[in-house]
């Protein structure tokens, strides 16, 4: 069916082209085409699929860096950084800065500064009416807006921003909401705990940006919620500046004024010292360690990917070379020059090339399914078009006019004789090129699949099969416990997948150590949860807390822990800890574990996380809950979520990676053995004559395929020993993006490697076997 | 037509050095039939290259009507090449790809005659060779004596001034040998100059001259009193 197809396919481009052009050469080329129409036909697939996936991968890496490019004159914009020196060790930079950083730096710095902002996270979910709209909001300050570049469609936000309760919200989560009603005056609540107006709305931004947000809420709003907005502490805030156009500053005098105002707000201590760095907005999303090694992972890929494709292409078609000699030479007798020749292959490129454009806009359409992360219009945009124009142009010129110049240079006297061709260097390199990739690839799909399976598997240190969390008040949590399908319910502030806050945590001798992560837990948070306490008991009173394994770690306690004591907290004056939990995960798993305080909250208070367990069968139960809490809280939209699925999702960036290598190994596989067909087949024509001697003189199939099996191996083992090493530095670059390490052998290196070669030979043997077997008198008549 | 003095063309790699011809000197006249004969490797197919401008000889003289054309560049060479000599080869080789009346239409292509002339062209000489009748079909398709018949006709299309053929027989049975060089002669008489390489005898015998070659030289030439017309 794909041959009728293909067949059809390319008489209708021969009509086009011949109704349009009279070049000669793309009928030549059309026919020649046509006349080998299974190669082609593999050609043009491996073409396909291989660009295909080149450009997706380049353009991914170019979405990559284009993050935070939307804002306008984005160059003038940079965010804040901090890096805590707590006893003489320097913490990693930070994006949470001390809430009055930005304001303190541009009351001092107006001459240089335009305009500066601060913000926060806050909730996720927003009420209208009752229904409920999912929408990641922010609350800022009054400058957010202007610092940020970003444009206001109505409102006044330095006015509005400045008053509690207030919202502007995206255009489209505006359109979401309210449809074509105006949105201004309507009334909205965050969480069902904030009631909020809406004062503005704004030009909605795109995925590609590090601060995502639906909607802004007015910093005022939070004072209650989120105390520390001072110069001591409270490292939660995003920072942002806008440098004056018109005004120049070196970097460095950019970041002594603005650490000249930090000392004279926030001075140095003994223990603690605070250096803030300004950088573009535009570093930001490369500065996550891991970002920036998926980028070079996914650029490695796209290159290798988009070399094998070029190469294979070109290997193909020299396989073509002793059969296609004839032609050429006939051609140049009857007067072509090697221009001729050359217009001709680059014609028959155009040609793959052509239908190669159709069938990755059908591929596009197929793939569109199976992306989550980014959607391909996110991916292709009007100013990434140039990558695909480059990889076509480059595309074109390597793979049209390398096998174009091989053959335009065929000596025309070789017409006369059978052409043989000697020089195999050519196909060599090619082939060679095509089995490191492919062993590359193959060990570089071993290890981010080991890695995959071991996060898959991997004991967060919690256990959220049965857990659905929701945003319940009292009376709720109350009803809840009455249900028979809800084993037990329990309350935090936040959730581990989320992340805690964080507060600076001195020793009993109140030197400063490091900045834990906490929570306020109800008691029976770790029974629910399924946290693993290790040593002491809960907490049973305000001032008493439990701590997991880093934390201990941190603090240098070497002996005893239970009663120790931390003085100088955020929270009390002293504080004991009486129980060391098991680590869990806190925040996803691509930072260091954490030290975690827990912080009790005997009078069950609610605090913003209600979680409950549910007995089996969970989905059910769950299905089951949320209908009954819509009918015993009518109106008032509570809903629960699973726990298990959100913490599963949050591998989705790293199961879309392991995919995007899956389906580049996969494509490299198909590519190679499509390039050691031609490769195989252009050496038993090559070496028919050979073959029939040896076979008339006494050797048997199997030594003929020996020799084939021998020289391929030949390629093959070198290729695959560099394809290998390069994997195992890929490895490197794999493994070191999460904290959590698969423990593995490099003996995966070398057992891909020799998968590798396995498939290798078992090809070339299904390959040679008909030629191994056949009658040497045919082949000595055809010479 | 043809003047060659001491040609000389010299194989070389890197281990051996092989004289295909040996200071040959060989003159051609318009309107005559020269056969080329002599062993296998004794440079038969090598004189032809050149003649043909296919090749350039290492050292020598070769001027064709008058033109000196020794020392040309593979551009020059096909330029001076195109619609001057029609080549004839042992294995017919027609493009595959192309049916009869596409391979044919080859040489004018070169020369940018227009499709109308082209196929006028054609038309007429598939006629000439009769062969019309099989005009769209494939090179597979036809019997070893019609294939050399396109072969023929594609090199006589353009009207050369010089046929040089390379046993063209030598693929074919004695019948369709016979058609062949009979077609050869027949152009001859027409006003053609054809050089033919052969080993055999009696298709040499329808040339007016043979020039025999050994080891890359010519050991003796005759004009052929046995000449079948």
């Amino acid at each position: 069916m794909f041959g009728t197809v293909y067949v059809c396919l390319i008489r209708c481009i021969i009509i086009i082209f011949s109704l349009f052009f009279s070049m000669k050469q793309i009928f030549y080329s059309l026919q020649t085409m046509l006349n080998a129409k299974w190669t082609n036909f593999i050609k043009i697939i491996s073409v396909s699929l291989g660009l295909f996936a080149t450009l997706l991968l380049f353009l991914f890496s170019a979405y990559n860096h284009s993050f935070d490019k939307c804002y306008k004159d984005y160059d003038n914009l940079y965010q804040l950084w901090m890096i805590w020196n707590i006893d003489g060790k320097e913490n990693v930079p930070s994006q949470k800065c001390i809430g009055k950083l930005a304001g303190g730096v541009f009351e001092e710095m107006n001459d240089v500064i335009e305009s500066a902002a601060t913000c926060i996270r806050s909730g996720s979910i927003l009420y209208s009416d009752n229904k409920e709209f999912e929408a990641q909001t922010i609350c800022a300050d009054s400058l957010f807006f202007q610092t940020m570049g970003i444009e206001t469609l109505s409102g006044n936000p330095i006015q509005d921003l400045s008053l509690p309760s207030t919202i502007y919200l995206s255009d489209y989560l505006a359109h979401e909401m309210f449809g074509d009603e105006n949105p201004i005056g309507k009334i909205v609540s965050l969480d069902k705990t904030e009631i909020l107006t809406v004062k503005g709305v704004y030009k909605g931004l795109p995925n590609n940006i590090t601060l995502n947000h639906d909607a802004v809420i007015s910093l005022p709003t939070i004072w209650g919620r989120y105390g520390n907005y001072s110069w001591s502490g409270g490292d939660s805030w995003n920072e942002y500046i806008r440098l004056k156009k018109d005004v120049s500053v070196s970097h460095e005098n950019l970041l002594m004024r603005i650490n000249n105002v930090l000392q004279a707000n926030a001075p140095d201590t003994e223990d603690v010292k605070i250096r803030v760095d300004a950088r573009p907005i535009t570093d930001t999303y490369f500065s996550d360690s891991r970002v920036k090694q998926e980028d070079i992972i996914i650029s490695i890929l796209a290159l290798i990917l988009f070399l094998t494709t070029i190469f294979n292409y070109i290997l193909i078609t020299l396989a073509s070379l002793s059969r296609r000699t004839k032609a050429v030479g006939v051609h140049k007798c009857c007067g072509a020059t090697d221009g001729s020749i050359l217009r001709m292959f680059l014609w028959e490129t155009t040609i793959v090339m052509f239908i190669s454009i159709i069938l990755i806009i059908l591929f596009c359409f197929v793939m569109q399914r199976f992306m989550t992360t980014v959607t391909l219009g996110q991916l292709l945009t009007s100013d990434r078009l140039w990558i695909v124009i480059v990889i076509f142009a480059l595309f074109f010129l390597i793979g049209g006019v390398v096998p174009g110049r091989i053959f335009s240079r065929i000596p025309v006297t070789q017409v006369f004789r059978r052409f043989t061709e000697n020089k195999k260097a050519w196909k060599r390199v090619l082939l060679f090129s095509e089995f490191s990739c492919t062993a590359f690839i193959t060990g570089v799909l071993a290890i981010s699949t080991i890695q995959h399976s071991f996060l898959m598997d991997y004991d967060v240190g919690y256990d959220s099969d049965c857990l659905a969390y929701g945003f319940v008040n009292k009376e709720c949590a109350d009803w809840l416990e009455s249900r028979q399908y809800v084993k037990a319910v329990t309350n935090s502030a936040s959730m581990p997948i989320w992340g805690y806050s964080g507060a600076m945590m001195r020793n009993e001798s109140g030197k400063t150590m490091f900045s834990t992560r906490y929570d306020f837990i109800w008691p029976n948070y770790f029974d629910v949860m399924g946290i693993q306490l290790i040593k002491g008991r809960m907490p049973n009173a305000p001032t008493e807390i439990v701590v997991n394994e880093r934390f201990v770690r941190e603090m240098l306690w070497n002996d005893s822990v239970i009663g120790r004591t931390i003085p100088n907290t955020e929270f009390y004056d002293m504080m004991t800890v009486v129980g060391v939990c098991r680590d869990f995960n806190i925040g996803g798993f691509i930072g260091e574990q954490k030290p975690i305080a827990l912080l009790p909250n005997l009078n069950k208070n609610m605090y913003d996380v209600t979680v409950v367990r549910l007995n089996q069968p969970v989905k059910e139960n769950l299905k089951r809950l949320n209908a009954e809490l819509e009918e015993a809280f009518p109106g008032r939209d509570m809903q629960f979520y699973d726990m298990g699925a959100l913490v599963k999702n949050s591998f989705a960036p790293l199961r879309e990676f392991r995919n995007y290598v899956l389906v580049v190994t996969l494509i490299i596989m198909f590519i190679t053995v499509i390039g050691m067909t031609g490769f195989v087949r252009d050496e038993v024509q090559r070496r028919r004559k050979e073959i029939a001697i040896r076979r008339v003189n006494g050797a048997d199939s199997s030594t003929i395929i020996d020799m084939f099996v021998s020289s391929t191996l030949k390629i093959a083992i070198p290729a695959t020993v560099l394809g290998s090493v390069g994997a195992w530095i890929c490895g490197q670059y794999i493994v070191g993006m999460f904290s959590i390490k698969p423990n593995y052998s490099n003996a995966i290196y070398i057992l891909s490697a020799l998968v590798v070669l396995i498939l290798i030979a078992l090809m070339v043997v299904m390959l040679i076997w008909k030629a191994s077997r056949e009658n040497p008198v045919n082949n000595l008549k055809s010479e | 037509m043809i003047k060659i003095e001491n040609l000389t063309k010299v194989f070389r790699t890197s281990e051996i050095e092989t004289v295909a011809l040996n200071n040959v000197n060989l003159n051609v006249e318009s309107g005559e039939f020269v056969a080329v004969m002599g062993p296998s490797g004794c440079g038969k197919s090598t004189l032809l290259n050149i003649i043909g401008l296919l090749d350039n000889p290492t050292s020598g003289f070769y001027a064709l009507n008058g033109v000196e054309v020794s020392n040309l560049k593979e551009k020059e060479r096909t330029g001076f090449r195109k619609g001057k000599i029609g080549f004839v080869f042992q294995s017919f080789n027609l493009i595959d790809e192309l049916n009869v009346s596409q391979n044919v239409e080859l040489p004018l292509i070169y020369l940018g005659i227009s499709a109308s002339e082209r196929k006028r062209r054609v038309s007429e000489m598939l006629e000439r060779m009769n062969i019309s009748h099989r005009a769209h079909h494939m090179p597979q398709q036809l019997s070893g004596g019609q294939q050399q018949r396109v072969a023929i006709a594609r090199a006589i299309v353009t009207a050369p001034g010089l046929i040089l053929a390379d046993e063209p027989t030598g693929n074919l049975d004695s019948k369709n040998g016979k058609e062949v060089m009979e077609l050869l002669t027949e152009l001859n008489r027409q006003g053609t100059t054809i050089v033919m390489v052969t080993h055999s005898a009696h298709d040499a015998s329808y040339a007016h001259r043979v020039v025999n070659l050994f080891d890359g030289a010519i050991i003796s030439e005759s004009s052929n009193p046995t000449m079948l017309m």
